[in-house]
């Protein structure tokens, strides 16, 4: 534990050297919970299954059996195409250009269809923005168009108990709504950011009829702060173009820029560019400061972070302004205290900002308007306008403003609306005072929801005039000013649903639009197109080619120069509104998290059974809450909440005012002591059927301030409040090499076991994670070298000798990840899920450690016990030249391909996991019910959740299934195959176009889904990208001592953290 | 359509079974073409064009009696309406597939947990069609030729030279294209067997 490069923990038990943990690490599996879920009563009544129906299925089996046996193959038909559209190939995968877009989230896409379904999202290179990048959410949003309960038609919901009514067609709907409206009509259009130029000019011409029209734009995770500040300050009421790529110091006051803040995959792909270390011998990388109180996934990226309650953030600015104010020779402003450790730390911050003047930038999530004026004088102070933030090419991915939200509550209220139209927005859900707005909303006459699916506001609407899912529509966005990019549909209409931009043209009677044409919606874009557009370029003469091209990329940019003036405001006044920290001893902070941001993603199970990257939990939104250590091994925790020894933990009741919530709670390093942290997003009500009773909805506990903003965080009371049976948390599950102490001595935990010391497996220190500060790197440089030595001398011997001519001709495949450009982001996760047909567990099963990621990614804390680093790791199948797995498995089901995959055959395997327990990776997923009834017997395909149909079993969930991998069934491991079928493909591309394998012809899912390119795949025996990663000097193996050969390369962490800021 | 060039007019299995598919896609025998503008024609228009293809294939099986012993020789009106019955007939089974699909019945069949790529084998491998599909062309009922077992899969690579000198994809096991150089008779390597580059691995069609 001592030394530098190599003390890293997981979470408090093994920082602690606890020993139940070591008992538990003893036996390779965690066995405690899953004797505890069989001895619950609970769980046998749930599955339903007593001696009497256990013979009933033995006799089944049987006689299945036999007639399986007896019976004759059954006839297959075929139905082929009549005339075959010309862009399909069966087996052959087409892609589309589009853009995913949900309120202010965006992201440019190549959609992958199979025989014209979709089944899988990839990042558009073509993009200036996104780059080829995803995200999590994106790549689930797949998932999303075959959700079982989106609504099938036009309906109408009325009477006391809302009752869903079909209408029996869109003329009905059409008719019944018209016949509301006159030119007098009071209209009221609630929105989410609408980022569609097009779905604009839409509202203005429905503007045009009905002239008492008026858009109300709001954002759940607001940014309107920014947009006001910057009103004032540069007459421009946007957010602006920042580069993270320029900045050599950031300080960021709780903006999560890696993981939510307006467009992560952007900021993250810019961020990470200055922080590879492409030369050991010059390292030269950026600082990062993140100022917030629970861990973020920026801040645990951060090199340095400072813990500040989320009251003091105005304060925490204002103490930095007047710093550099100072430094700078500019005028200070009266200043309210922060927390003396981070007054110290925010006045060397400042120093910092100073030093990199021009090349620095500060960047808050504060939805204060005068906080953010002060963040705007900060940059305008440190120069860096101009260059790390610039208005042309301003982001649009914001643009809604609470405070007119509520303002629209006040006219609902007084009865002054006539009719509601509700645009892809929540608010009786995601508004802080939903409650307030669902009143008021019932005093408007007539209630239209666009919405695909059931949510909290459509119940309470009059008429649902279903919107198409995006993969089935036809539209346009301008992420930021001047790039633009097409969305087209990838897939006929599912259902009887009807674009919402047709609904409004055909209610505003528009004669821009046919609504009997084949696809009046592509009509209408491509003559705005051809209006707006195509005068905007040179490269084309006629529209069609600029249509095709712009179709053809997805994208179209054109140059934007900025129209702000330069920074003028009062910062005097503005500083004098800042408040000082709140007194209350309990502060909780609401978070929008990674995977289901405002709880606009709460139905997507791919998404709820991503692992949050920093609590590790799932299925729900959990409390975090502060650890102490005592200086050696003993801690305690918040209120005693959190993992106790055995790995179970506690519920806690959150009281703000007259709210409540009981969610369960996570001890988490880094978190603020007298602060607590908690998700938004969860605890929907109304929603589609994956979403229900998962976490608790904390928006009630927002507050809103006095210019109308919410405000994310309160002031509240938590107690303890019970044990969670059912904790979800995967931290603990797959622990390699865990040291403890015996007699005095420090030894691996598998080396009690074997009680030989000297043997391979009895390392004390095992390479799992290195990592230094980057003035430190040439030692982790020697060290590594030294290390992976003395693993070369332990490994001259091997049992599978004979091998090295096969792997040197032909392929040998072979992947390197980037740990510092991984930000543990998990769009590889779901990625990997979508693409090999990893099943959906849901929480019951992920307790009991049952999970089936393929990858995972494991985050490990360092440094300092009260304020650490984070590092993560991605962790699949290692593909290992000498793999353990292979020689125990008693029927060769996994064994050794000689490009160097460790291949997992699932009609070979007969389920004795002896493979999995032999994986030092723990690697290797046991499919222990039929997940995805990929079984002919009914007796194995259990509900485990108590639904209806287990997650993907309904024939339109499977839809989005890959066709080329083999969905698993019962008995069987499955792991990571390295994308065989992608490596398959690309060989047959090759080799149909008699050319050797080049890079681009083989990329692995998680490879193409990453946001900052942590991780390349390829050939080792080629020359591509990979060879050159191979080279570093930072790069090591995952428990290179065992032996066991292994082809994922990894390279160091590398941090550039300040001590000083800790002292 | 060419593949079905060879079943004459007359023939048991020939002429409606075919004509199913001309009228599933609009192709005229006749001119040997797509119909234009098929898809609008009425029911009628299509009728008319497929019984006049009916009766120019119409082939007179000697005029003999079909309903009665196949000895009395019918004539005149009598073979006339013999053959319009015929075409009705055949015209009968026809109409149903007008621009629809005709369901084929799958006879290859392989588990779903088995990978098999036509592309690999046929335009990569050079593999006939008949190898894996038998005499199809002489086939009037399509029946499965071999086994498709995975021995026997397995048992064809083993034996399958790869189009290994042609292809630079293949560059990249020098190995084998070092020994294919050698001066010494006895050491030279003549071919390269599929498995000989991995032919046999699971995952060669297990994923």
């Amino acid at each position: 534990m001592k030394d530098k490069h190599n003390d890293i923990w997981i979470g408090v038990q093994d920082k602690a050297n606890d020993p139940a943990l070591e008992e538990i690490s003893s036996k390779e599996f965690f066995e405690l919970p899953i004797v505890d879920a069989l001895s619950d009563d609970k769980f046998v009544e749930n599955t339903s299954t007593n001696r009497r129906d256990f013979l009933k299925y033995l006799g089944f089996g049987l006689g299945a059996a036999t007639i399986a046996a007896g019976c004759e193959i059954p006839v297959k038909k075929a139905i082929p195409y009549v005339v075959k559209p010309e862009e399909i190939v069966p087996g052959v995968a087409t892609y589309y250009a589009s853009s995913f877009v949900n309120g202010g989230d965006y992201c440019s896409i190549l959609v992958k269809t199979r025989e014209g379904r979709p089944i899988k999202i990839e990042g558009n290179p073509s993009s200036k923005i996104t780059k080829g990048g995803t995200s999590a959410r994106v790549q689930a949003s797949v998932l999303s168009l075959y959700n079982t309960s989106r609504f099938k038609g036009p309906g109408k919901i009325s009477g006391e108990k809302r009752t869903w009514s079909d209408l029996t067609s869109w003329e009905d709907l059409d008719k019944e709504i018209k016949g509301k409206l006159n030119s007098n009509s009071t209209i009221r259009i609630i929105t989410n950011t609408v980022l569609s130029p097009t779905t604009k000019k839409v509202f203005a011409e429905f503007a045009a009829k009905y002239p008492n029209t008026k858009v109300i734009s709001y954002d759940p995770i607001s940014s309107a702060a920014i947009l006001l500040a910057n009103q004032e300050n540069f007459g421009d009421k946007v957010i602006p173009n920042y580069h993270f790529d320029k900045a050599d110091m950031v300080v960021t006051f709780g903006a999560d820029f890696l993981g939510t803040w307006i467009s992560p995959i952007e900021y993250a792909a810019d961020w990470v560019k200055t922080r590879k270390i492409k030369d050991v011998k010059h390292a030269h990388m950026s600082r990062l400061i993140a100022v917030e109180n629970g861990m973020s996934l920026t801040g645990s990226n951060a090199d340095n972070r400072i813990l500040i309650k989320p009251s003091e953030q105005g304060a925490a600015i204002v103490t930095l302004y007047n710093e550099i104010a100072t430094l700078k020779g500019g005028e200070t402003i009266g200043e309210n205290d922060v927390n003396a450790k981070a007054d110290a730390a925010l006045k060397l911050a400042a120093a910092e900002l100073v030093a990199a003047s021009g090349k620095s930038l500060v960047v808050s999530n504060s939805n204060d308007k005068n906080v953010q004026i002060i963040v705007n004088k900060i940059n305008d102070l440190l120069g860096s306008y101009g260059s790390t933030i610039t208005f042309d090419s301003a982001s649009l991915q914001r643009q809604g403003v609470e405070s007119d939200m509520q303002g629209l509550i006040t006219e609902m209220k007084g009865g002054g609306v006539d009719m509601a139209i509700v645009y892809g927005a929540n608010p009786a859900y995601d508004l802080p005072n939903a409650t307030d707005f669902s009143s008021a909303f019932a005093q408007v006459a007539t209630k239209v929801s666009f919405a695909g699916v059931i949510d909290e506001t459509t119940t309470l609407c009059d008429y649902v005039a279903p919107n198409n899912h995006f993969l089935e529509s036809w539209g346009d966005a301008e992420a930021k000013r001047g790039q633009y990019s097409l969305i087209q549909p990838t897939i006929n209409k599912l259902y009887n649903t009807r674009q919402a931009e047709l609904s409004l043209l055909s209610w505003s009677d528009s004669a821009n639009v046919n609504l009997k044409a084949e696809q009046p919606y592509l009509d209408y874009l491509s003559n705005a197109w051809k209006n707006d557009m195509f005068a905007k370029q040179t490269s084309y003469v006629s529209f069609p080619a600029f249509w095709d091209s712009a179709l053809h990329d997805g994208v179209f940019h054109v140059a934007n120069e900025s129209t702000a003036t330069a920074f003028a405001g009062d910062i005097q006044a503005a500083g004098g509104k800042i408040k000082g920290a709140g007194s209350s001893e309990l502060e909780i902070n609401f978070y929008e998290t990674v995977n289901i941001g405002a709880g606009n993603y709460a139905d997507n199970p791919w998404l709820l059974e991503m692992p949050d990257p920093i609590m590790r939990t799932v299925w729900g939104n959990y409390l975090g809450v502060h650890i102490t250590f005592d200086g050696d091994n003993n801690y305690t925790t918040f209120k005693d909440l959190g993992q106790d020894q055995k790995g179970n933990t506690y519920f806690a009741k959150i009281t703000s005012g007259s709210n409540e919530a009981t969610i369960p709670s996570v001890s988490v390093f880094g978190q603020m002591n007298n602060t607590v942290s908690a998700g938004l997003g969860f605890g929907r009500s109304t929603v589609s059927e994956a979403g229900k009773e998962v976490g608790a909805n904390l928006f009630p506990m927002c507050t809103t301030n006095e210019d109308g903003l919410t405000q994310y965080w309160a002031a509240v009371d938590v107690e303890k409040a019970g044990k969670d049976k059912e904790f979800a948390c995967v931290q603990y599950f797959n622990t390699m090499g865990v040291t403890g102490e015996v007699d005095g001595e420090k030894l691996n935990v598998d080396e009690r076991i074997l009680g030989h010391r000297g043997f391979q497996g009895s390392l004390t220190e095992r390479s799992i994670i290195y990592n230094a500060n980057v003035k430190e790197i040439k030692g982790l440089v020697e060290k590594i070298e030294e290390k992976r030595e003395f693993a070369d001398h332990l490994n001259t011997k091997t049992l599978y000798p004979g091998h090295e001519d096969k792997y040197a001709m032909g392929h040998h495949w072979a992947m390197h990840i980037d740990l510092n450009a991984c930000t543990g982001c998990a769009a590889c996760t779901v990625a990997c899920m979508a693409e090999n047909n990893v099943p959906v567990v849901g929480k019951r099963e992920v307790f009991r450690h049952h999970e089936m990621t393929w990858l995972r990614i494991d985050r490990y804390y360092y440094g300092d016990v009260n304020n650490p680093n984070v590092v993560y790791q991605p962790m699949m199948c290692q593909h290992c030249d000498n793999a353990p797995c292979e020689n125990v498995c008693p029927v060769a089901a996994t064994n050794h391909s000689s490009e160097g995959l460790n291949q997992m055959t699932y009609n070979r395997c007969i389920g004795t996991r002896y493979c999995a327990n032999n994986c030092p990776y723990k690697v290797r997923r046991f499919n222990w019910y039929d997940y995805t009834t990929a079984d002919l017997w009914p007796a194995n395909q259990y509900s485990i959740n108590g639904e209806d149909l287990p997650f993907g079993a309904d024939n339109l969930t499977r839809m989005v299934l890959n066709p080329d991998v083999t969905v698993r069934s019962r008995g069987v491991i499955e792991k990571c195959s390295f994308c065989v079928q992608r490596i398959q493909e690309g060989k047959l591309l090759a080799k149909s176009e008699g050319r050797k394998l080049k890079d681009s012809d083989v990329k692995t899912a998680c490879q193409t889904a990453c946001p900052t390119g942590a991780i390349i795949f390829g050939d080792k025996n080629g020359h591509g990208k990979l060879h050159e990663a191979l080279e570093s000097p930072l790069n090591y193996l995952v428990l290179e001592e065992v032996n066991t050969a292994p082809s994922v390369n990894y390279s160091a962490k590398i941090n550039n953290r300040n001590d000083k800021m800790d002292a | 359509m060419n593949c079905h060039s060879d079943i004459r007019k007359g023939s048991k299995y020939g002429t409606g079974e075919l004509y199913k598919i001309y009228a599933s896609a609009g192709y005229n025998p006749i001119d040997g073409k797509y119909i234009d503008n098929y898809d609008n024609m009425s029911e009628k228009e299509v009728e008319k064009l497929f019984k006049s293809w009916i009766k120019a294939n119409y082939e007179d099986e000697k005029g003999t009696d079909e309903d009665g012993d196949g000895k009395k020789e019918v004539t005149g009106k009598e073979r006339i309406a013999r053959m319009e019955r015929e075409i009705n007939r055949q015209w009968e089974g026809v109409r149903d597939y007008v621009n629809k699909p005709i369901e084929w019945i799958k006879i290859h069949n392989l588990p779903d947990h088995v990978y098999f790529n036509h592309a690999q084998h046929v335009s990569v491998g050079k593999v006939e069609c008949q190898t894996c599909h038998g005499p199809v062309e002489e086939m009037e009922v399509l029946e499965q030729h071999a086994p498709l077992s995975m021995g026997w899969c397995v048992n064809c690579h083993r034996e399958t030279e790869v189009q290994f000198k042609d292809n630079p994809y293949y560059s990249a096991y020098e190995k084998y294209h070092k020994e294919m150089k050698l001066d010494d008779a006895s050491k030279k390597r003549t071919k390269v067997t599929v498995e000989e580059i991995g032919g046999l691995e699971c995952q060669k069609c297990h994923y």
